[in-house]
């Protein structure tokens, strides 16, 4: 299943860079795009150094164990995404806005003062080289999992994994570089609910095989999960919607609503 | 000790996140594994797999009902 290792990687990464890219920018346009650029380059670096480490070390275990042990990371791992993206559907939690985080982002590096636009600026390396770090940990996590337990070959899987998420990079960056403001028009809470639906799928079937579970209708059955997970998630929104207008009547009469 | 303390939040928080999430998932593992390699009745083994299904289900139920509290 090459699909099965590339797919979610590509749509993780699409959501994890989308963040990224909008502080790299924010960096960009304010401090200078040397620091920018230095700082997200040192952070790419050390995440392929970490896949490489990771992906190779995972090599070594029995596959039962691993589908079992990336089995319940990717149920966890799933289960944040799901769970923040209804949410957001609900009205519970605010929509993540890239517009917002980038002005938001923009205002803070300007109050650090005025910074020399042609010299090499710490501080634009360092939030430049948090930001993509923290975000593609993430991604790296994804990568390694998915590829480790989508292919009977690990690290074929890892490899494939791994252009799914270098397809979604430059998809990204060439977007970001078309546009040159952050990809407010990528949907992304709906990627993030798609990508939490896959990750909590994959999660139970390889977690389930990994503790003997035999499957009925064997790969196919991953199809069934996704359509077991579509239909809660549905029923989750259709019983939280009402608290979600609550929660709106509650803010606009001056009341919080969680971010 | 605050220092490993932090470290181990920051590494659950990166995971999982939430505690109902965490022990639902493991309570229905450890369901699971029971009747896979406990069940008199072999009709029960083919059971695990929905109940498997049902808990991380429920386990995600659970952690968005204390979110509306």
């Amino acid at each position: 299943m090459v699909w099965s290792a590339m797919l979610p990687a590509f749509l993780a990464s699409m959501v994890e860079f989308v963040e990224a890219l909008t502080i790299v920018l924010a960096v960009g346009v304010t401090v200078n795009w040397r620091s920018s650029l230095l700082g997200a380059g040192a952070a790419m670096l050390l995440l392929a150094a970490l896949v490489a480490t990771f992906g190779s070390t995972l090599v070594l275990f029995p596959i039962g164990i691993l589908r079992l042990i990336v089995g319940i990371v990717l149920i966890f791992f799933g289960m944040q995404w799901l769970k923040k993206s209804l949410l957001r559907y609900c009205g519970l939690k605010t929509l993540h806005d890239e517009a917002a985080i980038y002005e938001e982002k923009m205002r803070e590096l300007r109050i650090h003062g005025a910074i020399s636009s042609a010299e090499f600026n710490g501080f634009g390396f360092l939030v430049s080289f948090k930001s993509v770090l923290l975000e593609g940990l993430e991604v790296a996590f994804i990568v390694i999992t998915f590829g480790a337990t989508a292919a009977a070959n690990e690290v074929a899987g890892i490899w494939r994994a791994a252009a799914g998420a270098l397809l979604a990079f430059l998809v990204v960056v060439i977007l970001g570089l078309a546009l040159n403001s952050p990809l407010t028009r990528i949907p992304e809470n709906t990627l993030k609910f798609t990508v939490g639906i896959m990750l909590v799928t994959f999660g139970t079937f390889w977690a389930g095989e990994g503790l003997g579970i035999e499957w009925p209708l064997s790969d196919l059955f991953l199809l069934v999960l996704v359509a077991c997970y579509l239909i809660l998630s549905t029923l989750i929104v259709w019983w939280l919607r009402p608290h979600g207008i609550v929660q709106k009547q509650l803010k606009a009469e001056g009341g919080v609503i969680r971010s | 000790m605050t220092i490993i303390i932090r470290a181990l939040k920051e590494v659950f928080n990166f995971f999982c996140g939430d505690w109902r999430i965490f022990w639902g998932v493991i309570a229905t593992i450890v369901l699971a594994e029971l009747v896979i390699n406990f069940a008199t009745f072999t009709y029960a083994k083919s059971f695990a797999g929905a109940i498997f299904v049902i808990g991380v289900s429920l386990s995600l139920i659970i952690a968005l009902r204390t979110e509306i509290g």
